[in-house]
């Protein structure tokens, strides 16, 4: 009984290095491993940088040209969002310029603006919002809500004090009470939103294509076209698995360390984390599900080229199966559940709450506990895969 | 022997059927594509998004504040809490997405006129889940704040009309042009399914002329075309720019017949708009193949290329928020391109003469295989690059 464990030890260790050694000695995979999962990050980091969305260009139509709307023309082009770069004389020469997309909102001021407001009467400001973008519309949304609002109480107070009331009484009268509004994480907006979404998923996108181009090139060059190479050492299926998942686990700590770690580090991203040792704990079940996800996928791969084309296009349905993007209470009930089989949608969850909202690994539980399940099932599915392959390849 | 396109191509559908992964990436996998958007995004836009209410007071107005954000389409509230600890706790659970907490004496102070605050909490980690409850709860609240002015005003005497102008002097008429309902789907889906249809047909390109380099069948395959390159790319390639095309049109029909996107221009206009940024895709799949005839290097390259297209083309952040040194590389891609025409055409209905650029632009790209045509044919020839 010793012996027999002390043997399967061996194998393991065996395994384990020879598996390693494929890993480090093929260029294709090297590529895909430690290049693309070096420069990857780089790349998206520097394309959003921080969030520099403000003085977006609008035009604008003042037909009431008063001292009032040009007060208020001036107060808008003082926001951050938008920048006043066409005045025009008409609605139809903005619209124009909006239809060629070289302004992204339109600003019309009607010619009875300033008597309306004169005669205390309720004036009216039309937007015309450009739709092609969800961040165009937010900025102009934005930019006028607010200047509006203020411009408003402005006009408000003034009416009070002509009427008698002094200026303090009539600030606090035109309005009741305050809505303060307060962004309690990652006030940085999109860029820290999106690359946590983008480091976890291209963890887990580099080892499903890896892995795949590793069993593409054993059934390449092995004799026979095996999955499993004619050593000795390799017997015993769950030897084989673990061996070759190990080996895989052991060349990602460190890729995972830069990744989640350093690069956060590199691009100033929220970093509230409570204690850095849960995140190794929290991701060791994301790899290992992601790991084993792609080896029993991998037992279909007969050529090493393969895995590229049939992986790639799924990264981006996958940053909207996160959740973090598209919101799970809006997704359709089917969706929502087979979010949950891809590692990489509670991987994200769990990581971006850690890092960006400071949750510590209790408040990741569901999806920790989550992922572990995925580690179980999916290792049973490489159980399953492999002994069929091996069946297969022997006849 | 015959030669020319037609022996190239009956060759190359061939070799097409002859392997399950090239009915994977022409048939199956853009039917995936078409089938995940056309369903997945199906509610336009978030509601009923869970929220939790902080209230301290419990007070008449504290209860009607609640009562009117449950009346919202975007926020729900799940929870009903005692502390800020308690809520933050709960946000950091992903089990809310925000909460608005009311202070003790909150009505107290509104009718001594002592202007209280309500603060509401929200985060953008969640960024778009994170911005509709924050606009919907900052409405809501701007809304309240001004009914009780409003009433104030009208136990004072003030005639309705008058009291109304005095508490909104300006009010904001907002035309979303294009998209008046705010669905999301709308411009997420018409970039993003066609987006990924152009990527299958740069992958597939790049690896239908690696394989022949990889197998050592190039010699074959250009003795078919009777040595001429271009016929020897156009046999090979037409079969996947048609395939393509035809789900191109497919996600069209669905987008537009069955889930009803608006449409303003030239279908026909956007339909061949389409059909050339497949083509242009192609033809920097084969500058791709032709600078690095090596099957494994070149399809890991044109992965990378492609997929950084869908962050950088602009429709998802906009090039006018990314680094000045950024934006020449949007030019990089015919997507780029396609998201202009979908603005111009398809959103704001311009005409071919008012939008030509994006069409001259994307007929630029198709013309880019000439730069590498030697380089390859050589390759092709010789086989003088390593394999494996």
């Amino acid at each position: 009984m010793l012996q027999r464990n002390k043997e399967a030890w061996k194998d393991l260790f065996h395994i384990i290095r020879k598996e390693l050694y494929n890993i480090f000695t093929d260029k294709g995979v090297l590529l895909v491993f430690i290049v693309a999962c070096v420069v990857y990050p780089l790349v998206c980091g520097y394309i959003y940088n921080k969030e520099l969305m403000y003085d977006m260009p609008i035009a604008v139509v003042d037909n009431s040209n008063s001292t009032l709307s040009r007060n208020y023309l001036r107060s808008l082009d003082a926001t951050p969002e938008v920048m006043i770069k066409h005045k025009c004389s008409s609605l139809q020469d903005a619209k124009d310029l909006q239809k060629q997309s070289k302004v992204h909102g339109i600003v019309f001021i009607p010619s009875d603006f300033s008597k309306n407001i004169n005669k205390e009467e309720q004036a009216t400001i039309s937007v015309y919002n450009d739709m092609t973008s969800f961040f165009w519309y937010r900025n102009m949304a934005l930019a006028t809500n607010f200047t509006v609002q203020e411009m408003g109480k402005e006009i408000q107070t003034q009416r009070m004090v002509e009427g008698g009331k002094n200026i303090e009484d009539a600030k606090r009268s035109s309005e009741p009470f305050e809505a303060v509004q307060h962004v309690l994480y990652n006030p940085g907006g999109y860029p820290s939103f999106i690359l946590p979404i983008v480091l976890i998923l291209i963890l887990q996108q580099t080892l499903l294509i890896g892995i795949g181009i590793l069993a593409g090139t054993a059934t390449e060059k092995n004799q026979l076209n095996t999955l499993i190479p004619r050593d000795a050492h390799y017997r015993g299926l769950l030897r084989i698995i673990f061996g070759r998942g190990l080996a895989f686990f052991i060349t990602y700590i460190p890729i995972m360390v830069y990744m989640l770690i350093i690069v956060p580090k590199i691009f100033n991203l929220p970093q509230l984390i409570p204690n850095i040792s849960s995140l190794f704990l929290f991701i060791t079940p994301f790899l290992l599900s992601v790991i084993f996800l792609a080896m029993s996928i991998s037992v279909f791969f007969q050529n090493r080229e393969n895995s590229i084309p049939f992986y790639l296009f799924m990264s981006i349905p996958f940053v909207f199966l996160s959740g973090m993007s598209w919101p799970r209470e809006a997704m359709p009930k089917f969706w929502e559940l087979f979010s949950h089989i891809i590692p990489s949608s509670d991987a994200i969850q769990g990581y971006s709450r850690m890092m960006t909202m400071g949750a510590d690994l209790s408040q990741v539980s569901v999806e920790y506990f989550t992922l572990w399940i995925l580690t179980a099932v999916y290792f049973f599915l490489t159980f399953i895969t492999y002994s069929w392959r091996i069946k297969s390849d022997i006849k | 022997m015959e030669k020319g396109i037609i022996p190239v191509l009956k060759r190359e559908l061939k070799k097409m059927v002859s392997r399950p992964i090239y009915i994977m990436m022409t048939v199956f996998i853009p039917l995936i594509i078409i089938l995940f958007f056309s369903t997945f995004l199906n509610k336009g836009m978030p509601s009923d998004l869970p929220i939790a209410m902080v209230d301290l007071d419990s007070s008449s107005t504290s209860r009607q504040i609640t009562r009117n954000i449950e009346a919202g389409q975007t926020c729900e509230i799940k929870y009903k809490l005692s502390s800020f600890e308690e809520a933050k706790d709960k946000m950091q659970r992903e089990n809310i997405y925000a909460f608005v907490l009311i202070p003790k004496n909150f009505q107290a102070d509104l009718l001594s006129g002592k202007n209280p605050q309500i603060v509401f909490y929200t985060e953008y980690a969640h960024y778009l889940a994170g911005s509709a409850t924050m606009k919907e709860l900052n409405t809501i609240l701007v809304t309240l704040s001004s009914g009780i002015n409003l009433k104030m005003r009208l136990a004072k005497g003030e005639e309705s009309a008058k009291a109304m102008a005095n508490v909104q002097p300006i009010k904001l008429d907002s035309h979303l042009i294009g998209n008046p309902l705010m669905n999301y789907s709308y411009y997420l889906s018409s970039i993003i399914m066609p987006g990924l249809i152009f990527l299958m047909s740069l992958i597939s390109c790049i690896y239908t002329i690696g394989v022949e380099l990889k197998f050592e069948t190039s010699r074959h395959w250009l003795i078919t075309a009777g040595g001429s390159m271009p016929k020897a790319l156009l046999g090979k390639l037409l079969p996947y720019t048609f395939i393509y095309s035809i789900m191109l049109v497919f996600s069209y029909f669905i987008m537009n017949s069955v889930l009803g996107f608006p449409t303003k221009g030239n279908v026909f206009l956007m339909l061949t708009g389409g059909i050339l940024t497949i083509i242009s895709y192609q033809a920097i799949g084969i500058f791709i193949v032709g600078v690095l005839p090596m099957l494994r290097d070149a399809l890991s390259i044109g992965a990378f290329y492609g997929v950084l297209g869908f962050t950088i083309s602009g429709f998802t952040y906009p090039s006018f928020a990314m680094l000045p040194a950024v934006k020449p590389y949007t030019f990089l891609y015919p997507l780029t391109q396609y998201y202009n025409l979908y603005s111009n055409i398809q959103v704001n209905g311009l005409t071919l003469s008012e939008s030509y650029m994006p069409f001259l632009l994307l007929i630029a790209y198709c013309l880019i295989p000439i730069l590498v045509m030697s380089r390859l044919r050589a390759a092709l020839i010789k086989l003088n690059f390593k394999r494996e």
